[in-house]
């Protein structure tokens, strides 16, 4: 650290003169960094789209916000003095950005599981229709295999050639016939 | 009462009663109470390092402010992420990576040339100073003209925000599958597999497959997402208002440079230089955040 200003700088106040070396320093990791981001992202895209592997997966916005956040640090600290200044410059800005973390905690808590509690309200309509359009298309792919089996209504003429196509007349038989099950199976409509 | 004259001094400690005084700007003013004051100095301070820490400690005070104006905006993009993940990832496709990774550079060199041109203020190097500062005002403007052609760029493929953007043919928007006018037609196996998924209320209208060029120049899994006005809402708002504050960042400097020519700026008082800095810092902040969220994942 140069202390050439005024010779006073131990004062904590605005008035540290920055290294030339602190500069150069400070945008070179600046530099290095967004290097880094850049080239992560466009990793993360070219595995994404030509072998279609996430390589961050869920860590891609942690890990950005991780970069980025190194990058906000090095500007305020040495560019905006704030390692220099501390006191009341540093409890604003961190208080400014403890209650941003409040107010995105915050929201997040109510918005991030407003589908977890079977608030249905919260699903947009289109969502719920695609559902549904799913739900109805799976339903018609499956209606074959749930088919009823067509009711006889006329004998088989190879196992039974007497018997009559006319289906009237096998009431007549079992009505003539006593010998009929009618004691496990009553045909309910002689009954009542 | 007589009107306090301006009484030249040599040295600007010459009347410093203590050491560490601070600056007192070239000229000496003798106040109402007769004694000699320091020019620049307002008669509500004790002393000109106590008027330069309650100007830095307003301008921090105004900076909390702006943090949170944009802490907003990042919470209902951090929301609206959270809800639709695959819009994010279609929309920042849509965006330019390299000229958006050219315009961080562009205002990190900003930020370094202003930390410079505070350096030559403490140093008394005015001539540097206003060199700086210029410079400053030229790289802000290069960051504008880039974003202006980020948005005529986008403005003809029609990507305007919210309801505004132009989806692709036949495509029903959110507000018509909320009317019930349309409705989604599910994707079917032969889009998925085509398209690598991600695209699942895309198939509309049977147009299997033709999502790559429909003839339209719509090229992109965006114009095919009904929500795609939500990822520009947000974009253009965010961007729009940071580059707004890019503006007034080039004026104020601006103003900063000719009055730096002019001299009115020493290393005894340089508090504007110094509290306008600290709010170009913050403007390039905001930009390193808003770059990898939305040009990069």
């Amino acid at each position: 650290m140069a202390h050439a200003a005024h010779g006073h700088d131990d004062h904590g106040g605005g008035h540290h003169l920055i290294a030339k070396r602190d500069l150069v320093v400070t945008i070179s990791i600046l530099i290095v960094l967004t290097a880094l981001t850049v080239g992560l992202g466009l990793l993360e895209r070219y595995y994404a789209e030509n072998h279609d592997i996430e390589i961050f997966g869920p860590f891609s916005v942690p890990i950005a916000l991780l970069i980025a956040g190194t990058k906000a640090y090095f500007v305020a600290a040495y560019f905006m003095g704030l390692k220099y200044d501390g006191g009341t410059n540093l409890l604003a800005f961190a208080g400014s950005v403890i209650f941003l973390v409040i107010f995105l905690a915050f929201t997040y808590l109510d918005t991030g599981f407003r589908d977890t509690f079977e608030e249905r309200a919260a699903v947009p309509v289109d969502l719920l229709e695609a559902n549904e359009l799913e739900a109805a298309a799976e339903s018609e792919r499956l209606a074959p295999a749930f088919e009823a089996v067509p009711l006889v209504d006329a004998p088989d003429t190879e196992l039974f050639p007497s018997a009559s196509a006319d289906p009237a007349s096998g009431d007549a038989m079992d009505d003539a016939d006593g010998s009929a099950p009618a004691d496990t199976e009553a045909d309910p409509a002689a009954d009542n | 009462m007589a009107t306090p004259s301006p009484i030249p001094v040599d040295s600007p400690h010459a009347d410093a009663g203590h050491e560490g005084d601070g600056h007192h700007g070239d000229v000496m003013l003798r106040g109402y109470d007769g004694e000699l004051h320091p020019a620049n100095l307002q008669h509500h301070f004790v002393s000109s390092e106590q008027q330069f820490e309650s100007a830095k400690l307003g301008m921090w005070l105004f900076l909390v402010t702006e943090i949170l104006l944009f802490g907003g905006m990042f919470v209902a993009y951090a929301i609206y992420r959270a809800w639709y993940p695959d819009l994010f990832d279609q929309a920042s496709v849509e965006l330019d990576t390299v000229w958006g990774a050219f315009n961080t550079l562009v205002l990190l060199a900003s930020s370094l040339s202003v930390a410079w041109a505070i350096r030559a203020a403490q140093m008394d190097n005015r001539k540097l100073l206003v060199g700086l500062l210029w410079l400053t005002v030229a790289l802000a403007g290069g960051f504008m003209v880039v974003k202006y052609f980020e948005y005529t760029h986008k403005f003809d493929k029609g990507i305007f925000p919210g309801q505004y953007f132009e989806l692709a043919e036949g495509v029903p928007t959110v507000a018509e599958l909320q009317a019930g006018t349309a409705t989604l037609e599910p994707a079917t196996e032969a889009d998925a597999d085509h398209s690598g998924g991600g695209e699942a209320a895309a198939g509309a209208h049977g147009e299997a497959g033709a999502h790559a060029d429909d003839g339209h120049g719509k090229k992109g899994e965006i114009f095919y997402n009904p929500r795609a006005g939500i990822f520009f809402s947000i974009y253009y708002v965010m961007t729009g208002i940071h580059g707004l504050h890019v503006v007034i960042g080039m004026i104020a400097i601006g103003v900063l440079a000719v009055k730096a020519q002019r001299g009115r700026y020493s290393s005894v008082y340089y508090t504007p230089v110094e509290n306008v800095g600290l709010y170009w810092h913050v403007v390039d902040i905001i930009w390193i955040f808003l770059f990898p969220l939305m040009y990069l994942i």
